[in-house]
């Protein structure tokens, strides 16, 4: 999956990584299973997928966020070290120091009660990176660097002073605060407004490539993805399905999953303005999984080896993937395709 | 893409209509509600336990040969025996036979009290709630005002002033402590009547009776409930707290308050006396607390899928 | 009114609308402020037409549809249903007009109660208007059809459904009445992608076979474009703009109509590789303490001293084409 070619071990690998949530009386929910994939300083990977695809879940889980009913197996190395395999007190040495996260809801990330450089200098100071003085400092730096305005009277301020917007830049900030060598962010505009969304989106890219960091951006909005992504890989029932560079990956989409979202997306710029072609159906839910392939039952390419057994993911064109029985037989994707007129 | 796949995916609604995949049947509110009710442990405990008690405290005096005011000197002040099970009081009185007739008087006193209390906190807390202005502010005001007010104090007032039946007990417990329902209903009304599913029915027209009955208490219901357990439960330790300061229902009549303080002299010779009542109390307040418990999850539709 | 009847009224007509909530603080609640949610806004939607609403948050879009349902009692201007005032009608006539407007919400968990079958929910409005229970039974039914329910899936409570499939639930409910006129809020904001398509679609069927009317009010740009006739585009309780959707897509006029279209992400990566985007600085201001003038001026590319010290009206730039912009670039 090294698209470079390079022989160097990549940042991070995961390495058939499956989550499994243990319930009283009830099936395990099986919400990533067997999820494998590796990460390259400066990229930028997103994993799209709609709610129960699994793809906060594969993220909270390498990180160690997960409640205790959770079942985690496989591997994720970071520069070799497996992540799952350390105790919580070693794992803490790497969260906000060389991995930080980025979550949907600013403003339940920070705590209301302390001044936002309070919270940003803590993250530097817990990792005995600088004192306190010059963590405060950093702070006010930190924010100026994301863009909100007044740094040095912002610093001193609660969460509740900020908006929406400028909490997310705050957040930014307080993730870049170590330069971590991978930010993952789940979700990072979805509760902001749209011209906000525009502002936060171009902090985190310049963010990003200044630190060098790998950026995992966990999202659902395709056009977010098209605009930043370097690589994208796309999650349906717990499993990657589909996964190219972002360019070959919206000119000709591979699964039929990856397709019907494309169809199902009215388009701001027009090139879809008749009628959509929806997906049928509903997701599968994570406690009645399908037995073959998790998307079969929604599919129009149904036949049925697809209800029998998974189909695995195999690579169609050079540095293109997809999880599809039929992924020889699929028609042409004809790009701006849409319904009859309505 | 072929021709035939755009048809395919484009046939609705009528492939809608497959994808609503239910697991059980259809269960109508009653048998769903009695399924959650069955499943909560506690309350079916609570149920067999407040049954038992109500069963004993009724049948019993009739299978015993004496009557609870019936004195016979003789046989005063004995522990517990095969001829009086729990023994005699000071007056010769069959304890069982008075501590059966006490369970009456407190069982009832604490359902009436507490469905009383509920009753008038559910619709002076729904009514402030849903109206705000200046309803609300006078609802508040009562509240605010029976906050400050120690119960125990005025009933102690009354108590030496009127002669007390256990209905006016009742009556007057719940007067005092009604203002706790009411404060649990407003704070919940005030927090629905904003969802959407109420400006739907305002948009479809409704009047606010209708809102009020069919949208916010059937929303309410099940906290409020609980209150009424918990007032349940006040009302009998304060109906007993009464009668042990001697201020209870007028004798030959008891309750199990007036059983305890009655047995007081006689802690140290012969403590079956007072532990007899007190565990009967203790047993009831129980009991309908987990009752309580099980009813809020029961009428509780979602309440499944939150374990 | 015979002369009147000549040109098609339009279904609902709104006239300088203003809905202001005030602000109180301190021991006797004094108002010390108000909050412009809704400051002056006209609009009308025609017969079977789609009039779409866009802004951000603070716009006051959902404060509008609200006001207009008079779910929110309006502080000034008015209201008109095929000409009939619903500002003055009286609580028995406003309830007979509510059958012609009726409104789906956004969030499809807390529009529906949970402790009310599906039936109920959806037969309400046919009991409150005096319908039988068994023909209001029936008619939900047919409506939950409509939908691309099973008239079955009545006995079900709302939690046992999925979030596309309350939001079916919640359309069937406002269709009962027969409304000319639906407001929609936010309706598929909440759904997955390939549950809003499905939504979407189903709307759009919909106003074809009941002969539907939408004012349909949403923040996502791609969704207002796909099924809007004419768009309107609110910024701090004022209109900015208001076309025709393909005008108004192709040609925006309001500095931050185009900010808005620049600043959507386009599903294409080589687009989006050579796209100039406008990237708004700043915050959107408190409806609260609204900027003098041009609300839009702190954060304009093209402002001047004029829109601090003048409020720019709605201007026909183009036929039906209408900018609030002192230097509207048509």
């Amino acid at each position: 999956m090294n698209v470079s070619g390079s022989t160097n071990q990549p940042l991070l690998e995961v390495d058939n990584m499956s989550v499994g949530f243990r319930a009283k009386k009830k099936p395990t929910a099986q919400a990533v299973r067997g999820v494998s994939y590796s990460i390259e300083r400066g990229e930028t990977l997103a994993i799209v997928g709609e709610s129960g695809s699994g793809k906060s879940v594969s993220a909270m889980a390498m990180l160690g966020l997960l409640p205790s009913s959770a079942e985690i197996t496989g591997q994720v190395r970071l520069e070799g070290v497996d992540l799952l395999a350390l105790t919580p007190k070693e794992l803490r040495t790497y969260r906000g120091r060389r991995i930080a996260m980025i979550f949907q809801d600013p403003m339940t990330a920070f705590h209301p009660a302390f001044t936002i450089g309070n919270q940003i200098a803590e993250t530097i100071t817990v990792h005995g990176l600088a004192n306190k003085k010059q963590a405060l400092s950093r702070a006010a730096e930190l924010l100026e660097l994301v863009g909100v305005p007044e740094p040095g009277v912002r610093v001193n301020q609660y969460p509740h002073e900020y908006s929406g917007g400028m909490r997310q830049r705050a957040m930014v900030a307080m993730a870049i605060a170590n330069k971590p060598d991978l930010l993952i962010a789940d979700e990072p505009t979805t509760a902001l407004d749209v011209t906000i969304q525009a502002q936060v989106m171009e902090v985190l890219a310049n963010i990003q490539k200044e630190v060098n960091a790998a950026l995992i951006l966990i999202t659902h909005d395709l056009g977010v993805v098209a605009s930043v992504a370097d690589r994208v890989q796309v999650m349906y029932g717990g499993r990657i399905v589909e996964r190219a560079d972002v360019r070959p990956l919206f000119r000709a989409p591979r699964n039929p999953y990856t397709r019907g979202l494309l169809t199902s997306l009215p388009r701001v710029d027009g090139a879809r303005d008749n009628r959509l072609i929806p997906i049928p159906g509903s997701p599968p839910s994570i406690l009645a999984m399908p037995p073959g392939c998790a998307f079969a039952p929604r599919c129009s390419y149904r036949t049925e080896v697809c209800d029998a057994s998974a189909a695995d993911l195999q690579m169609v064109v050079d540095g293109h993937e997809s999880r599809c029985h039929h992924n020889a037989d699929l028609p042409e994707w004809t790009p701006l395709q849409t319904g009859s007129e309505s | 893409m072929g021709e035939s796949a755009v048809t395919e995916a484009n046939s609705r609604p009528q492939a809608m209509v497959e994808d609503v995949a239910f697991g059980d049947k259809p269960q109508s509110f009653g048998r769903q509600a009695w399924k959650r009710f069955r499943s909560h442990k506690l309350a079916i405990i609570g149920i067999f336990m407040f049954f038992s008690m109500v069963l004993m405290f009724w049948i019993g005096p009739a299978i015993s040969s004496y009557e609870f005011d019936e004195i016979n000197i003789v046989d005063r002040a004995q522990g517990p025996s095969s001829e009086h099970w729990f023994g005699t009081d000071d007056l010769g009185r069959d304890l069982f036979v008075r501590a059966m007739r006490g369970g009456q008087f407190s069982i009832t006193i604490s359902v009436v009290t507490g469905l009383m209390a509920a009753a008038l906190g559910g619709v002076l807390g729904s009514i402030a709630g849903y109206f705000s202005g200046t309803v609300d502010t006078g609802v508040t005001f009562l509240i605010n005002c029976l906050l400050t007010i120690n119960s125990l104090a005025i009933l102690l007032v009354l108590g030496v002033k009127f002669q007390m039946t256990p209905l006016t007990i009742a009556g007057l417990i719940a007067i005092l402590s009604w203002y706790r329902g009411a404060r649990v209903v407003r704070a919940l009304v005030m927090q629905f009547k904003e969802r959407e599913f109420v400006l739907a029915a305002r948009a479809a027209g409704a009047s606010n009776l209708r809102i009020i009955k069919g949208h916010l208490l059937p929303n309410v219901a099940g906290s409020l409930l609980v209150e009424a357990t918990l007032l349940a439960g006040t009302a009998i330790i304060l109906e007993s707290t009464l009668s042990f300061l001697g201020l209870g229902v007028l004798p030959p009549e008891t309750t199990l308050g007036t059983l305890i303080n009655e047995a007081k002299g006689s802690i140290d010779t012969n403590p079956t006396r007072v532990l007899i009542p007190g565990g009967l109390v203790t047993l009831i307040v129980l009991a309908v607390n987990f009752v309580g418990d099980g009813l809020r999850d029961a009428l509780d539709p979602t309440h499944e899928l939150e374990q | 009114m015979s002369e009147a009847a000549q040109v098609t009224p339009p279904l609902l007509e709104v006239d300088n609308l203003v809905t202001h909530f005030p602000i109180r603080s301190g021991l006797l609640k004094r108002t010390t402020g108000w909050v412009k949610a809704v400051d002056g806004v006209s609009l009308s939607v025609q017969p079977n037409e789609t009039v779409g609403i866009v802004g951000e948050s603070g716009c006051g879009k959902t404060t509008l549809g609200r006001t207009i349902l008079r779910l929110i009692e309006p502080t000034a201007g008015s209201i008109k249903v095929r000409g009939e005032d619903v500002v003055a009608a009286s609580s028995g006539r406003l309830r007979e007009l509510r059958k012609e407007m009726q409104m789906v919400f956004q969030d499809p968990y807390a529009s529906l109660n949970p402790r009310m079958p599906v039936h109920d929910i959806v037969s309400e409005p046919l009991r409150i208007h005096g319908t039988s229970k068994n023909e209001a039974r029936d008619r939900a039914g047919e409506y939950l059809e409509a939908v691309g329910l099973l008239p079955e899936h009545g006995n079900r409570y709302p939690h046992e459904f999925s979030g596309g499939q309350r939001q079916r639930v919640g359309i069937a409910r406002a269709l009962t009445l027969e409304p000319d006129l639906i407001i929609l809020d936010e309706p598929v904001s909440a759904l997955d992608v390939s549950i809003q398509a499905q939504v979407i679609n189903l709307l759009e069927d919909l106003q074809q076979r009941f002969k539907l009317s939408y004012l349909f009010i949403a923040h996502d740009l791609s969704v207002v474009r796909h099924i809007s006739d004419r768009v309107v585009v609110m910024y701090l309780g004022k209109v900015a703009e208001v076309a025709d959707r393909d005008e108004l897509y192709a040609s925006p006029g309001h500095p931050y109509t185009q900010a808005l279209l620049s600043a959507v992400p386009v599903p294409d990566p080589e687009i989006e590789a050579t796209r100039e985007r406008i990237v708004l600085h700043g915050d959107i201001p408190s409806p609260a303490d609204p900027p003098s003038g041009c609300c839009f001026r702190t954060r304009c590319p093209i402002a001047t001293e004029l829109c601090a010290n003048e409020t720019p009206a709605l201007k026909e730039v183009e036929p039906d084409h209408w900018v609030a912009c002192h230097f509207s670039s048509i």
